[in-house]
C-alpha cells in the first residue's frame, strides 16, 4: 500500500516507475526500490542522497520528501579520540546546543538556588548543596537518546530512508555509504547533498590526543571534570567554562589572543570579565605545550605565555578541555571522485548553495565562510530542497543572523560589530547607544550587576537605522531573538525610542537607551524606575 | 521455523499500576529487551474505551510475533476512570510519564510511540527491533 501511494505521488511530478526490485534490507527500512526516470531519460535510483544526518541534512531530507521525492540520508559518527559517540541528529542534538544548554541551565539553577535564600526559601545546610555530575550526565543524555529516537521516527514516518554509514562519493551521481559490517553500499542519486558538519580540533602538542577531551566528550564524561583547563575562548570554550564552574569546578581558560573572535570585541571583553568575576580564571596570551598524565591519574599541564615562550608554566588538572575550533570533515568524502573543491578546508557553494558541481550542493558547518550555527544550516536545507524539487527562486540569507553565547552572563546579538560598523560606514557616520542596566530581580540576593550592558548600533544619520544589537545579560537568547526581528524590518533608534516598555523587565532595557558613546556621558542608571 | 517458535519473545497481561509494577519489577533483573504496551482495558466485545488503542492493537499484535525473541513484552490494560485521574501513576511515576493512551515504549529506554503512532506497523516494527 505505501508502494501505490509512492507510486502514485512520483507519477505526480513526472518521473516514471520502471522497476520495483523486492529487497528486504536489515532494517527492514525500505521494502522497494524503484528506479527514477528523469525528463532526459537518465534514471537513478534517488532524487536525492544528503551525506549527514544533522539539523540541515536532516530538514533538506525532510523537506524533500514533501515533494514527493526518493530521499536516503547517511549518517554515521566516527568515534572522538576518547571514545566518545552518540546516534543520529548530529553535533546540536548530541555534541552541542541542546547539551551546552542543558548544562548550562543546570549552572544557572545553582546560582539561582543560592539566590532563592534571600528569596526566603529555606533549606538544610545550605552550603552542602551541590551538583552530581552523573545525574546531570543521565539526565542530559536520556534527552539526546530520545530526541535520536523521535528523529528516526520522524524520518522513518516521513518515508526517509536513514542508513546508518559513513558516505564518499564514487562520482557525481554514486555516494558509497560504508556500513557498520564494513560492507559497502552504493546509492545513486540525481542530486547530493554534503551536509557533513565539522568535528574538533586538537593542537600538534605532546600528550593532547590522548589525554585532552573536547566537546565531543564533555556531555557524556563518565566522572566528575573536577579542576578543568580550557584550551581556547570562542564560545564554545567560554560556554563550557562557564557551566563548569556554575556547576563547582575549578576552570581556567588558556586564550591565545582574543576572546569570542569574530564578536563585538567590547561586549566580548564584557563577558570575559564576567566570568573572571565568577571566578572563571582566565590567561590571556598564553598556549599549552604539554599534557602528561601523572601516576595520580591527573594531568600536568605546560604552558607559557606568548611573548616568554621559555618561561614554562606548570599546573595540574584533573580534565583539559580543548576548544580551539572546529574541522569541516570534509577528509572521508573523497569529494576528487567527483570534482568537488575544497577551500581552506571547506567547501564553497553559490547564492543557491550549490558547489561548483551542478547536482551537488552544501550545508551547515561545512561551508566556507558562514555561520556555523543550527538554524542556519535548517532554514538553507529546507531552500536546498524548495530549490531542487519546488522550481522555488528563494535564496539563503545569511544577513543578520542573531546568535548568543551562553556564558554564565549571556551575550546574545544581530547584526553588526561595533567594529564592522566603524569599518562599513565609517565612525563619523555611526552612532552607538549604550547602557548598564540593573535587572530588578539582582537587587534582592545581591547578585552583581556590573557587567549587564547593552548597546545599539544606528548609522546617524536620518531615523538612525539600527545595524547592530548587543546584550550582555540574563535570557540574552530570549530576547535579542525579538529584537532581531526588528532589525530585520528595518528598525531605527527613532522607533525604538517611541517603543514603550515592559517594566519591570531586562528587555525593556533597549526601549531606554539615550545615551550615545559619543555624548561621553556616564552610561550606568541612577534608578531603576525614572 | 520450529526453532523459532520455541524462542518467541514472552508476552504478559496485567491490568493495573500495581500488576504492572509488580511485573516489571520481576523482568527487570532479567536484563532483557522490555517493550510496554499501555492501552485502554476492553469491554465484554474485545473493544477498548480509547479509540487509538483499538487500530493500534491488531498492528501491535502482529509485530510481536516477528519481534526479536529474546525479550518480553507486556501489554497493560487501565480502567478509564483510573486513566483520567490526572494524578495517577502511569502519568506521574518518572519511568512511565504517560501523557497518551495508547502508549508503546522500550522499558527505560528512550523508544516510545505513541497515539496513531502505535499503529502505524513501520515505527512499531522499528521499536521492537530497536537496539539500546
Amino acid at each position: 500500500m505505501s508502494v501505490l501511494s509512492f507510486v502514485k505521488r512520483s507519477a505526480g511530478i513526472a518521473c516514471r516507475t520502471v522497476t520495483i526490485q523486492h529487497r528486504k534490507s536489515l532494517n527492514n527500512i525500505r521494502l522497494t526500490s524503484i528506479r527514477l526516470f528523469s525528463s532526459n531519460g537518465e534514471s537513478f535510483e534517488y532524487d536525492l542522497v544528503v551525506i549527514g544526518g544533522g539539523s540541515g541534512g536532516l530538514a533538506c531530507a525532510k523537506e524533500a520528501v514533501q515533494f514527493g521525492k526518493k530521499v536516503a540520508v547517511l549518517d554515521f559518527v566516527k568515534p572522538s579520540p576518547q571514545g566518545t559517540k552518540w546516534g543520529l541528529g548530529g553535533t546540536c542534538v548530541n555534541v552541542g546546543c541542546i547539551p551546552k544548554k542543558l548544562m548550562h541551565q543546570a549552572s544557572l539553577l545553582g546560582e539561582a538556588i543560592h539566590d532563592s535564600q534571600a528569596y526566603g526559601w529555606e533549606f538544610e545546610n545550605p552550603q552542602s548543596v551541590k551538583n552530581n555530575w552523573s545525574k546531570l550526565v543521565e539526565s542530559v543524555q536520556n534527552h539526546i537518546k530520545s530526541v535520536n529516537w523521535v528523529t528516526r521516527v520522524d524520518l522513518r514516518d516521513k518515508k526517509v530512508e536513514y542508513i546508518n554509514g559513513l558516505g564518499y562519493f564514487k562520482d557525481v551521481h554514486n555516494v558509497v555509504a560504508i556500513l557498520k559490517n564494513k560492507t559497502e553500499r552504493v546509492l545513486n542519486a540525481k542530486h547530493v547533498v554534503i551536509a557533513v558538519g565539522g568535528r574538533p580540533r586538537f593542537p600538534d602538542i605532546p600528550g593532547a590526543i590522548e589525554h585532552g577531551i573536547s566537546s565531543d566528550d564533555i556531555f557524556s564524561l563518565d566522572r566528575e571534570p573536577g579542576k578543568t583547563l580550557v584550551v581556547g575562548a570562542g564560545y564554545i570554550g567560554l560556554e563550557c567554562a562557564g557551566f563548569l564552574k556554575g556547576l563547582g569546578y575549578d576552570a581556567t581558560i588558556l586564550v591565545r589572543s582574543i576572546v569570542l573572535r569574530g564578536f563585538d570585541q567590547q561586549m566580548a571583553e564584557v563577558v570575559k570579565a564576567s566570568m573572571e568575576e565568577k571566578g572563571v580564571h582566565i590567561k590571556m596570551g598564553t598556549k599549552p605545550k604539554s599534557i602528561e598524565k601523572l601516576e595520580d591519574g591527573r594531568l600536568l599541564v605546560k604552558y607559557a605565555f606568548n611573548d616568554k615562550p621559555d618561561e614554562v608554566i606548570t599546573d595540574t588538572f584533573n580534565t583539559v578541555l580543548f576548544a580551539i575550533g572546529r574541522n569541516a570533515l570534509v577528509e572521508d568524502l573523497q569529494l576528487k571522485s567527483a570534482g568537488v573543491e575544497v577551500i581552506d578546508g571547506k567547501i564553497d557553494v553559490d547564492r543557491n548553495s550549490k558547489t561548483n558541481v551542478d547536482n551537488i550542493y552544501a550545508v551547515g558547518d561545512v561551508l566556507y565562510k558562514k555561520p556555523e550555527l543550527t538554524p542556519v544550516a535548517i532554514n538553507a536545507g529546507r531552500i536546498i530542497a524548495r530549490h531542487l524539487f519546488n522550481d522555488s527562486d528563494e535564496i539563503m540569507d545569511y544577513d543578520d543572523v542573531a546568535t548568543t553565547v551562553f556564558s554564565p552572563l549571556e551575550y546574545g546579538c544581530v547584526g553588526l560589530s561595533e567594529e564592522v560598523a566603524t569599518e562599513r560606514y565609517g565612525a563619523d557616520n555611526i552612532e552607538v547607544y549604550h547602557a548598564y542596566y540593573k535587572p530588578t530581580e539582582f537587587f534582592v540576593p545581591q547578585r552583581s550587576v556590573r557587567y549587564c550592558y547593552l548597546k545599539a548600533v544606528a548609522l546617524r544619520e536620518g531615523d538612525q537605522r539600527v545595524v547592530g544589537l548587543h546584550f550582555i545579560g540574563p535570557v540574552a537568547g530570549e530576547i535579542i531573538q525579538g529584537f532581531a526581528v526588528a532589525l530585520k524590518s528595518g528598525l531605527t533608534m527613532k522607533v525604538l525610542k517611541t517603543t514603550v516598555g515592559i517594566h519591570p523587565t531586562v528587555a525593556e532595557e533597549f526601549t531606554r537607551l539615550l545615551i550615545t558613546k559619543r555624548s561621553g556621558l556616564d552610561p550606568t542608571p541612577a534608578t531603576c524606575c525614572s | 521455523m520450529l526453532k523459532n517458535c520455541v524462542k518467541m519473545i514472552v508476552k504478559h497481561h496485567v491490568k493495573g499500576w500495581n500488576e504492572f509494577e509488580a511485573l516489571v519489577t520481576k523482568l527487570e533483573t532479567e536484563k532483557k529487551p522490555i517493550n510496554v504496551f499501555f492501552s485502554g482495558d476492553k469491554d465484554e466485545s474485545g473493544k477498548s474505551w480509547c479509540p487509538y488503542c483499538n487500530q493500534a492493537y491488531p498492528v501491535i499484535t502482529k509485530v510481536v510475533e516477528t519481534a526479536p525473541p529474546e525479550s518480553h513484552f507486556i501489554t497493560v490494560e487501565i480502567d478509564r476512570p483510573f486513566w483520567k485521574d490526572l494524578e495517577n501513576p502511569f502519568r506521574k511515576d518518572t519511568r512511565t510519564h504517560l501523557v497518551f493512551l495508547p502508549t508503546l515504549l522500550r522499558w527505560k529506554g528512550a523508544q516510545r510511540l505513541d497515539g496513531s503512532q502505535a499503529a502505524n506497523p513501520d515505527l512499531v516494527e522499528m521499536l521492537f527491533e530497536d537496539e539500546d
